[in-house]
């Protein structure tokens, strides 16, 4: 595995440079070398799904840190759907049609980090990861966003620093605590367990409102609203889509670990609020993007409380749901874009008629909505099944409060689907029409998600290895 | 023997070939004859100093000095410090010849400190220093005098705190060496033990003894601020690490609390007091500070971890601010001196933008960076040292400064259209290399470590 993830992050590195001297040609290399990136991790699944074997190589003996890589059926489906995204982000996420060489640049950027993360079986290289992403996403803001982008950036850099500092104190706990002083993650959920009690507490503790901040679980989800609205469609695509799934990833890993059981009922209830919160903020939105931000939020509370219930249902719940709302918030931005580069508007009000303005992006922004609350044939009807089915497993019936959530939220939807798409009255005017990147986008999503929503096998299977 | 010999000849080789070049340099108004003089003089340190920690070499010289790998370690931190300094200052500076010859002095200086096994070397060490780095700025023209004299009379106050502190023990180390001198001495030792904090305290620029800092990097000009801030200091953190390891090694159940102290209130002071700087001088300034807090968290852990994270760090860090201050002087001669000035910086200069984007993101101890490794492991070696609280306050201190790094990243990634500023090739030259040198021990930093290892195993 390390040859093949080393390779990946030395295509991104030369498509960055490449990038930066061939001047025209950004756009191009960046979707070859995502392309070339997820045929390797497909390759790189494949070979876990045959032989599972990971390796490691020497890489800092004073810390008795290795490079190590290899996948498990969760880090497998996620790495997957990362590439996914990224690709189809690299081809079509560009619809404002600016910074072609930043925009490139930092997707190849990010997509080190997604699968250095996503691979890594080291905590240490999964923070550097971590923070490289972040770094990465901060830029895609602060350069390609809209008008208030630079508070935006900044209120995101803040809270996820924050969050990579919490991270960086509990490793450096783990650390100095474990007899072997190896950050190597399978020791780790091995030995923490005989650890003092209160060094485990302040793990426990910073692990979570690390990874949670990365969630945005409510109270630290405020950098969310605004960097998800005033990114550009790529950033919105790539934040929602494969950023929020670090956390979600660190948080599977936490509950791993031999320390959280006796706290996962409050995680539950904080996911719990993080959701009916969300949803009710939701409600107020008029701004088209924002409405997609919320319900982003409310998503990522209910994959917690499903990894919070922490039976294998419920993990492979939170797992799918992870995919499942990666894919569709990553079509529900992309379609936004589209509704925002035809009309020049994103405001519930004022949007009429787009059915028959613009088909196709009404089409895909439906199918996204359907997904996101859990339509039968779409993967989310799969994923909140199974979530719903281990939460009450754990939790019996309080697992299923956060419907009420998701209640809300497919009102919502129906009130801006019967308003904006549909009704005919005063309808606004349309100013063009998707391309044939931003159709390939539409297409590979919507397939993908109805694809996985009816075969849910093909990510299962997966999970199950 | 005779490879030690030679080492000695590669060692003081260097001092020779500086004075004698930039005297002629002087002499005969040649810009070029003295950086290349002093250019050679510090290639040939560093490659002995290379020499020296490759074979773990001890070389004595003249009863007072010693070359070991510790030295040598800072000798090669500051022959290339050096030579990136005297490439900025050929740039810019009108008085090129007289700077390499008070250059060259203070290098000699940074030697005796270096190699010191006597406190008097170390004390000759700092004259040379401070008064060169005085003519240095005092030579670029009237309106550095300001800095200069504050420059000056507080290195002095220094020089003679340090003077007072080693006549405290001149009884029970009459010979003055850098051995340890025994633990009953009472309250003479605790007195001389205070003072020595003092004094290095203002050689290091550690709470509460830097208020000077600012104002002396503000006025200076940047290069002569990269000097002060990416050697001097450094070289005076080796000053801390004899006094308190070779002198006063039986009293450090006594000192690390006070340097602990220290080392979190100077964390918090440069943080806190660069969150509302505007100017860029003082901004970095400000932030050298802060991170002269982190180099004193190794020191106050004293284990042979913590100084190793310590040393990492120092090398690290005075590459960064060497960079820093490169940018920052070119973009004073620029007409672009506060944070608001970097407004679109990328659209008129994206290689100095992203450049110094760079170097603050390695300050903030973002992976992937040099900084980073060096916090890890700090840290690290606080945590298994016991000292909770260093390690949480100097996480969240590097959290704080990445608010105002993220001003200045903020303010030169906005999309305006000015007229492009040209990069010069010096000031290229040196940001490359110290970029170099970030990225490379960033990704690979097992090297490093295991030379600051080495050179950490010879503090006793």
């Amino acid at each position: 595995m390390v040859p093949l993830t080393l390779a990946i992050i030395a295509i991104n590195i030369v498509a960055i440079v490449f990038a930066a001297f061939v001047r025209g040609r950004a756009k191009e290399i960046s979707i070859a070398s995502a392309a070339l990136s997820l045929a390797i991790s497909l390759y790189m699944v494949f070979l876990f799904a045959t032989s599972g074997a990971q390796s490691s190589v020497t890489y800092i003996p004073y810390l008795n840190v290795a490079l190590s890589f290899g996948l498990s059926g969760i880090s497998s489906v996620l790495l997957l759907m990362a590439e996914i995204i990224i690709l189809v982000t690299a081809v079509s996420g560009n619809t404002e049609r600016a910074g072609l060489l930043a925009s490139s640049a930092l997707i190849s950027l990010f997509q080190i980090s997604a699968v250095g993360l996503f691979t890594s079986t080291n905590l240490l290289l999964f923070f550097v990861f971590w923070d490289i992403g972040i770094v990465a996403m901060f830029l895609m803001i602060n350069l390609l966003g809209s008008e208030m982008r630079h508070n935006a950036s900044v209120n995101f850099v803040l809270y996820e620093l924050f969050a990579s500092s919490m991270l960086l104190l509990a490793i450096i706990l783990l650390y100095a605590y474990l007899p072997a002083h190896s950050l190597n993650i399978g020791y780790i959920t091995s030995a923490a367990g005989s650890l003092p009690l209160y060094i485990k507490t302040i793990v426990l503790i910073s692990m979570f409102i690390a990874f949670m901040t990365n969630m945005a679980i409510f109270p630290m989800h405020l950098w969310l609203p605004d960097a998800y609205t005033e990114a550009s469609t790529q950033g919105s695509m790539l934040l929602s889509g494969v950023l929020t799934k670090f956390g979600g990833y660190g948080m599977l890993i936490l509950f791993a670990l031999p320390i959280a059981a006796n706290y996962t009922g409050y995680v539950a209830a904080l996911a719990i609020v993080s959701v009916v919160y969300a949803s009710f903020m939701l409600i107020k939105q008029k701004d088209l993007k924002r409405v997609i931000a919320y319900s982003a939020m409310l998503e990522m509370g209910v994959i917690l409380v499903a990894v919070a219930a922490s039976n294998s249902i419920a993990t492979e719940g939170a797992v799918y749901g992870m995919f499942s709302q990666g894919l569709s918030m990553a079509l529900a931005f992309l379609a936004v874009g589209v509704i925002k580069s035809i009309y020049d508007e994103r405001n519930i009000d004022r949007l009429r008629d787009i059915v028959s303005g613009a088909r196709s992006t009404a089409y895909m922004l439906a199918i996204a909505m359907l997904s996101i609350i859990g339509f039968p044939f779409t993967s989310g009807f799969v994923s909140e099944i199974l979530i719903f089915f281990g939460s009450t497993q754990s939790f019996e019936l309080y697992g299923l409060l956060p419907l009420v959530g998701i209640l809300v939220m497919g009102g919502y939807f129906y009130h801006i689907i019967s308003r904006c798409f549909l009704s005919r009255s005063r309808p606004t005017k349309a100013g063009g029409s998707p391309d044939i990147t931003e159709r390939f986008g539409f297409y590979a999503l919507s397939v993908l998600i109805v694809l996985v929503g009816v075969l849910p096998f093909l990510v299962l299977g997966l999970l199950k290895l | 023997m005779i490879i030690e010999q030679l080492a000695m000849l590669l060692v003081l080789l260097p001092f020779a070939v500086m004075i004698l070049s930039s005297c002629v340099a002087i002499r005969s108004k040649s810009r070029r004859l003295a950086l290349w003089g002093s250019l050679a003089g510090v290639l040939i340190a560093a490659f002995g100093a290379t020499i020296v920690m490759d074979l773990g070499l001890s070389i004595p010289l003249l009863g007072y000095l010693t070359v070991t790998p510790l030295s040598a370690f800072f000798l090669f931190l500051a022959s290339s410090g050096t030579a990136l300094v005297e490439i900025l200052a050929f740039r810019y500076s009108e008085q090129f010849q007289e700077f390499a010859f008070f250059m060259s002095l203070s290098f000699i200086g940074m030697f005796l400190i270096a190699a010191a096994q006597s406190l008097l070397p170390i004390i000759i060490g700092f004259e040379l220093m401070t008064v060169s780095t005085a003519f240095m700025m005092l030579v670029h023209g009237r309106k550095r005098a300001e800095a200069a004299i504050k420059l000056f009379i507080f290195g002095s106050l220094a020089i003679a705190v340090f003077a007072f502190a080693t006549a405290l023990i001149l009884q029970y180390n009459p010979s003055l060496s850098l051995s340890a001198i025994p633990q009953y001495l009472g309250y003479i030792a605790m007195v001389s033990l205070a003072l020595f904090l003092v004094a290095l305290g203002f050689e290091t620029a550690s709470f509460p003894f830097n208020l000077w800092i600012p104002d002396v990097y503000q006025g200076a000009p940047a290069f002569v601020t990269a000097a002060l801030a990416g050697i001097n200091k450094k070289i005076a953190f080796l000053a801390l690490i004899e006094v308190l390891f070779f002198v006063f090694t039986a009293y450090f159940t006594s000192f690390y609390r006070i340097v602990e102290v220290l080392a979190i209130v100077t964390m918090l002071f440069g943080n806190i007091l660069a969150l509302k700087q505007k100017n860029l001088k003082r901004l970095f300034a400000y932030s050298s500070i802060s991170q002269a807090g982190y180099i004193l968290v190794g020191i106050a852990v004293g284990t042979h971890a913590g100084l190793t994270a310590s040393l990492f760090y120092i090398f690290a860090h005075s590459f960064m601010i060497i960079g820093v201050f490169a940018i920052v002087g070119f973009l004073e001669s620029h007409g672009i001196n506060t944070v608001d000035d970097c407004n679109s910086l990328y659209s008129r200069n994206a290689f100095i933008a992203v450049s110094l984007t760079l170097i603050m993101l390695s300050m903030a101890g973002i992976p992937g960076l040099v900084g980073f490794f060096g916090k890890f492991i700090l840290f690290t070696s606080a945590i298994s040292a016991g000292m909770y609280w260093l390690a949480v306050i100097g996480v969240l201190n590097s959290f704080i400064s990445i608010y105002y790094y993220a001003r200045i990243v903020n303010a030169s990634f906005q999309r305006k259209n000015e007229r492009t500023i040209l990069i010069d090739r010096y000031v290229q030259m040196v940001v490359v290399f110290a970029l170099a040198i970030i990225i490379t021990f960033g990704v690979f930093p097992q090297p490093l470590i295991s030379m600051a290892s080495a050179a950490a195993s010879f503090i006793p």
